[in-house]
């Protein structure tokens, strides 16, 4: 009896993690204020890096961690869709949520990045980008408001994300 | 010779039996039923002698196998008395976590109560993790239970999930309704590795609203739900062994808030 118990837990555990991923995996349009906070943060170099830097570009904003799962899952597809932008106004700037330097660079060294990984050393920053969730994304246009958000894993490669990245890119 | 061997074999017998019995007694358990109404019986598991101090436990899961079972059987050892209302069985909902969140406030309400006037106990706690923490705090906004006699002494929540839905990046996190009705002491511990951390301030601010002292603290190198999880990191394999001492230690700071 318990062993069956545990088993139907585990597996209504998996089905709710399943249902979680397809409800989470969607782009939702943002009806919160669309000016995008400051991020003015140091990589893991000691480069100070801000999000000004940015504009003119339409700019996918990650907040990860490295104790998220999915977010190692889906960093190989965010490579590739850089890739797949190329020559278009397309950037990724992600945020590591308040981990130390050696958590992320042990991280970094089982799963390379080519984007900037900035490190929010005290969580103000997510704080102000009222981020309760790893990973969370927010897509901004290239005037630097926030257009989309996304909470969840999704495959960034995928030729719907490209497509409507580059509509957003051409606006 | 012959009579020293029996009496050997004697002894070791009950020696043996001796240590079956403390055995079982350390593992009774006594099974309770409470009648709601005509269609609910909710089944209350009770672990351990009546003790000065009880737990009441909304766990997400129930069961032989069930890691809760297992720390209250150590939480028996240091001198708790431990209540397990199995809500979801009365409903026929399977144990997912979100189901616990469906049982209605009253049913709920009634078990503390019910608990509360049976218990020998001198002080009564209420314990839950995940999302197991939303009848806890329906049951605390009952204006009812918090004129009832005060050896309810406040709830202890462990990465407590009571969003009504996940918060989208850039809003705020939304309570269910009944959060910030209560008065009692609550103490909120969070994992270290959960974005949940940061939602901290906000949860406190909501709890407080009409009254409540309320406390956080960060476990060390543990995500949400740690003790529940099936892909445990050692750390967090370590301290769900240690569940009992870190249940233990906070109950004596909610006692204190």
């Amino acid at each position: 009896m318990g062993f069956y118990r545990h088993l139907i837990f585990c597996l209504s555990l998996a089905l709710l993690g399943q249902q979680a991923q397809a409800v989470a995996g969607q782009l939702k349009e943002y009806w919160g204020d669309m000016t995008s906070p400051e991020i003015e943060l140091p990589d893991l170099q000691g480069r100070q890096h801000s999000l000004a830097d940015y504009h003119g570009n339409v700019v996918l904003v990650q907040f990860w961690a490295t104790y998220c799962t999915p977010c190692r899952t889906e960093m190989p597809t965010m490579n590739r869709l850089i890739k797949k932008m190329r020559g278009k106004p397309f950037k990724i700037v992600t945020v590591n949520m308040a981990e130390s330097p050696g958590q992320v660079r042990q991280f970094l060294q089982e799963v390379p990045v080519d984007f900037p990984v900035l490190m929010d050393s005290d969580g103000s920053t997510l704080s102000r980008w009222k981020v309760f969730a790893a990973p969370a994304n927010f897509i901004l246009d290239k005037q630097g408001k926030i257009t989309f958000t996304l909470y969840g894993a999704i495959e960034w490669d995928s030729d719907e994300m490209v497509s409507r990245l580059n509509a957003l890119s051409e606006e | 010779m012959q009579t020293l061997a029996f009496h050997r074999s004697l002894a070791y017998c009950v020696s043996v039996l001796l240590l079956a019995t403390l055995v079982f007694a350390a593992r009774a358990e006594i099974h309770s039923t409470l009648e709601i109404n005509d269609e609910i019986e909710i089944d209350i598991v009770t672990f351990g002698e009546p003790a000065k101090t009880g737990i009441i436990w909304f766990a997400c899961r129930q069961g032989e196998d069930a890691i809760e079972f297992e720390t209250a059987r150590k939480l028996v050892s240091r001198g708790y008395q431990i209540y397990f209302p199995d809500m979801l069985s009365a409903h026929f909902l399977s144990s997912l976590p979100s189901n616990i969140a469906r049982i209605p406030a009253a049913e709920v309400v009634t078990v503390i109560r019910h608990i509360i006037d049976t218990s020998t106990a001198e002080r009564l706690f209420l314990l839950a993790g995940a999302r197991a923490a939303v009848p806890i705090i329906r049951g605390l906004a009952d204006k009812n239970l918090q004129q009832m006699d005060s050896k309810l002494k406040g709830a202890l929540l462990i990465t407590p999930r009571i969003y009504k839905t996940m918060p989208d990046p850039g809003s705020e996190p939304v309570y269910i309704d009944e959060t910030g009705l209560s008065i009692h002491p609550i103490l909120v511990l969070e994992g270290e590795r959960t974005p949940n951390r940061w939602g901290l301030p906000h949860l406190v601010a909501a709890l407080t609203k009409s009254g409540s002292r309320v406390q956080t603290d960060l476990i060390d190198g543990v995500r949400g739900y740690f003790y529940l999880r099936d892909n445990q990191t050692p750390a967090e394999m370590e301290l769900t062994r240690q569940l009992d001492s870190l249940i233990h230690d906070n109950l004596q700071k909610l006692g204190a808030i």
